[in-house]
């Protein structure tokens, strides 16, 4: 008895491997997009340290 | 504002100066006022549909859709009372069995958006991914509202 081999997606941010894209949830999405890089890319984390007027 | 900040701000003589620990998304995430440039931009929050529809997990399917296509909503997002977002709904669930519980049938745990993301940047992730809307949230997982990509493409039209 054979496994179907899983697919995984790579982040298009990172290269690393995902189930399944984080934006849109969606398996085999040409622009998936891991946990991390989405919400650095929509700004809802920021990279610390970071500059503010502080 | 930064514990930094806040201190020389008392030194200024301002009386009423506190360390907001979560920081300046959390306070952004929670709908509050902010000052500056960025501050006129328009963000998710500001368009989110505050009547998108709701349901219980114990809810029935067939109850459900119902109430959304009298709605003309072909999305349901599932929130205890407290409005913390559990799952949602798309065409492909509110067309399941009619009998099935929501807690079954729904997508369990979606990504959600904080409110201040900006429209711009919402709309390049929601084109590039063919997303027609998404649940917005504050950073406790409490609804704000659903972002509907044409909402976003005509105030983007509206603002430029």
């Amino acid at each position: 008895m054979t496994t179907p081999a899983m697919t995984k997606e790579k982040c298009k941010g990172c290269d690393r491997e995902i189930d399944v894209c984080e934006f849109c949830e969606q398996t085999g999405c040409p622009a998936a997009i891991c946990y991390h890089c989405v919400n650095r890319e929509l700004k809802q984390t920021l990279p610390q340290p970071h500059e503010h007027g502080g | 504002m930064s514990p930094r900040a806040a201190w020389r701000l008392e030194t200024l003589g301002f009386g009423n100066v506190y360390d907001y620990v979560d920081g300046k998304n959390d306070w952004m995430a929670a709908g509050l006022p902010t000052e500056g440039t960025n501050a006129q931009r328009p963000r998710a929050g500001d368009i989110a549909r505050k009547d998108v529809p709701t349901c219980g997990l114990t809810e029935k399917v067939g109850d459900v859709s119902a109430r959304a296509r009298a709605q003309g909503w072909d999305a349901v997002v599932v929130v205890n009372d407290e409005r913390i977002v559990f799952g949602l709904l798309h065409s492909k669930e509110l067309a399941a069995d009619p009998r099935e519980l929501i807690e079954n049938a729904m997508r369990p745990g979606p990504s959600t958006f904080r409110p201040f993301v900006s429209l711009h940047e919402m709309l390049h992730f929601m084109v590039d991914h063919k997303l027609e809307s998404a649940p917005i949230t504050t950073s406790d997982g409490r609804l704000v509202g659903m972002l509907r990509q044409e909402d976003v493409v005509a105030a983007m039209k509206k603002a430029s």
